[in-house]
């Protein structure tokens, strides 16, 4: 009974860590994998606050293809800023 | 049960406002142009996570449902039920327009950074800050 | 990332957590979650599936895709302006590009071309079927489009783009498709008012099923199951659109470097 409460306890949690480590990292490959698992904590309070609609939209955008083009740009420019 | 719901839901959205608040400082305070447009995405997203906890609903017994109907009702009666026990609709109609709108300007941004460092010849923006003086 | 950043980061945490329990247990900010729903969301969830009051109703089992594409349907046809037009202006940025063909053998490692073939068409099956049970099911067009389009991205970073253009994806041949598909969806939405002018009755543009002082209808049963008019032809086509046009865009920004190099020069040499 207590099972949506203790979850998105943990993932809000889990939420600002990696958005913090996310800003301050200076090699940006590293960055845009701590962008995808902050996407994942995102989805996983979506879901427990009854959206599934959203959920399947942002799944996709925020894991999915926001780190996909970050890497491209990454791979024709300057990859650690300084 | 439901204390406890309601003490957590304080806690999580002071989270997303704190969220907000790394993700503006990461746009002004870094000098490369990729790391600005990434915490801009972070920013929305954030704020769509606010606008999507405005439509929770508690119940006296039970957690509430998606606003889905699972079944085809067949007695008016069920439908009742149904609008009792679901979370609001409408909120999470404003949100997909959001989301699809944010992705939109995301990718022209990042076509204008690609424009940005074929003239420069670098992403860090304090090259084309000292022309200006 | 060195420990330094993430002892920082568990700590400011923390602090945000104690900080906001800290007031709600004094009674200083206490948001909480309502016990009842407002009146608007009450009347959308009675009357999106209601046989019984045929005036108001749209036959859809999925209320938030009855509200995105027929009670509000002209936002959502404006949104997909809005993406149309970003699409419309990255094609101007980078005009005068040429595609060079010819295969080669560049990509990842053999372990992770190898799972990927089973995986690629599995993520396009499932795009396809959230798109055609969008109103029974949570899904609908732009979330089935947003997960179509991850089977092409990921064919540009683990194999190499030579090889999508070996499956028959030309720039000019997307853009087509997207164009096409925005039409459809123009199309459908004024079909009902054609069908008035033709056979002399009273319809609106936009109108799905019967409203007060017409009588016109789009199919909303399909054997026993019910299938909610003109929001079935919505979802497939806003699929296609989706897909053609961030597909598109994918391909533009990661093509070989020669070949936008030869667009740079033409404009250097008019200034």
């Amino acid at each position: 009974m207590f099972l949506p409460v203790i979850i998105l306890l943990i993932f809000a949690f889990l939420s600002i860590v990696a958005t913090y480590l996310a800003i301050v990292e200076r090699d940006m490959l590293v960055a845009a994998i701590f962008m995808a698992f902050q996407g994942v904590c995102y989805a996983i309070i979506y879901y427990v606050l009854m959206a599934p609609d959203v959920t399947l939209a942002y799944i996709p955008i925020s894991s999915g293809l926001t780190p996909i083009l970050i890497l491209i740009v990454l791979k024709k420019t300057e990859r650690i800023e300084r | 049960m439901n204390e406890i719901l309601q003490a957590i839901f304080t806690i999580v959205i002071a989270v997303f406002i704190a969220n907000m608040g790394i993700a503006l400082y990461g746009v002004f305070s870094r000098p490369s142009l990729i790391k600005k447009t990434m915490s801009l995405v972070l920013f929305t997203d954030s704020i769509n996570m606010i606008a999507i906890s405005i439509g929770f609903r508690m119940l006296e017994k039970g957690y509430p449902k998606p606003p889905i109907l699972p079944r085809i009702p067949e007695t008016p009666a069920e439908l009742e039920h149904f609008t009792q026990v679901s979370v609001d609709p409408l909120l999470q109609a404003l949100v997909l327009t959001a989301i699809v709108i944010g992705f939109a300007i995301n990718m022209f941004i990042i076509g204008l950074v690609k424009m940005y460092y074929r003239h420069y010849g670098t992403t860090d923006i304090r090259v084309s800050l000292e022309e200006r003086i | 990332m060195r420990k330094k950043d993430i002892i920082i980061a568990i700590s400011l945490a923390i602090m945000v957590m104690a900080i906001s329990s800290a007031l709600y247990v004094g009674r200083f900010i206490v948001i909480t979650p309502p016990y009842k729903t407002r009146d608007l969301a009450k009347s959308f969830l009675k009357y999106s599936y209601n046989p019984w009051n045929e005036e108001l109703t749209s036959y859809a089992l999925n209320v938030v895709s009855a509200i995105i594409w027929d009670y509000r349907g002209l936002d959502t046809i404006l949104e997909t302006a809005v993406l149309y037009s970003a699409i419309i202006g990255i094609t101007t940025l980078f005009r005068g590009v040429i595609e060079i063909r010819g295969l080669r053998h560049r990509g990842l490692s053999f372990l992770v071309k190898m799972p990927s073939r089973i995986i690629i068409p599995l993520i396009i099956a499932v795009g396809i079927s959230l798109a055609m049970y969008g109103h029974l099911t949570p899904g609908g067009g732009f979330q089935a489009g947003a997960v179509a389009t991850v089977a092409p991205a990921l064919i540009i970073t683990i194999f190499s783009i030579e090889t999508l253009y070996a499956l028959k994806f030309r720039t000019r041949k997307l853009f087509l498709i997207r164009t096409i598909a925005f039409a459809g969806i123009l199309v459908i939405s004024i079909s009902l008012f054609l069908y008035s002018l033709v056979f002399l009755t009273n319809a609106y543009i936009l109108q799905n099923m019967i409203r007060e002082n017409s009588n016109a209808l789009m199919p909303h049963w399909f054997v026993d199951v019910p299938l909610a008019g003109s929001i079935f032809f919505y979802n497939i086509l806003e699929f296609l659109t989706v897909f053609a046009g961030l597909t598109y865009v994918f391909i533009i920004y990661s093509m070989r470097e020669r070949e936008v190099e030869s667009m740079w020069r033409e404009v250097e040499t008019y200034e």
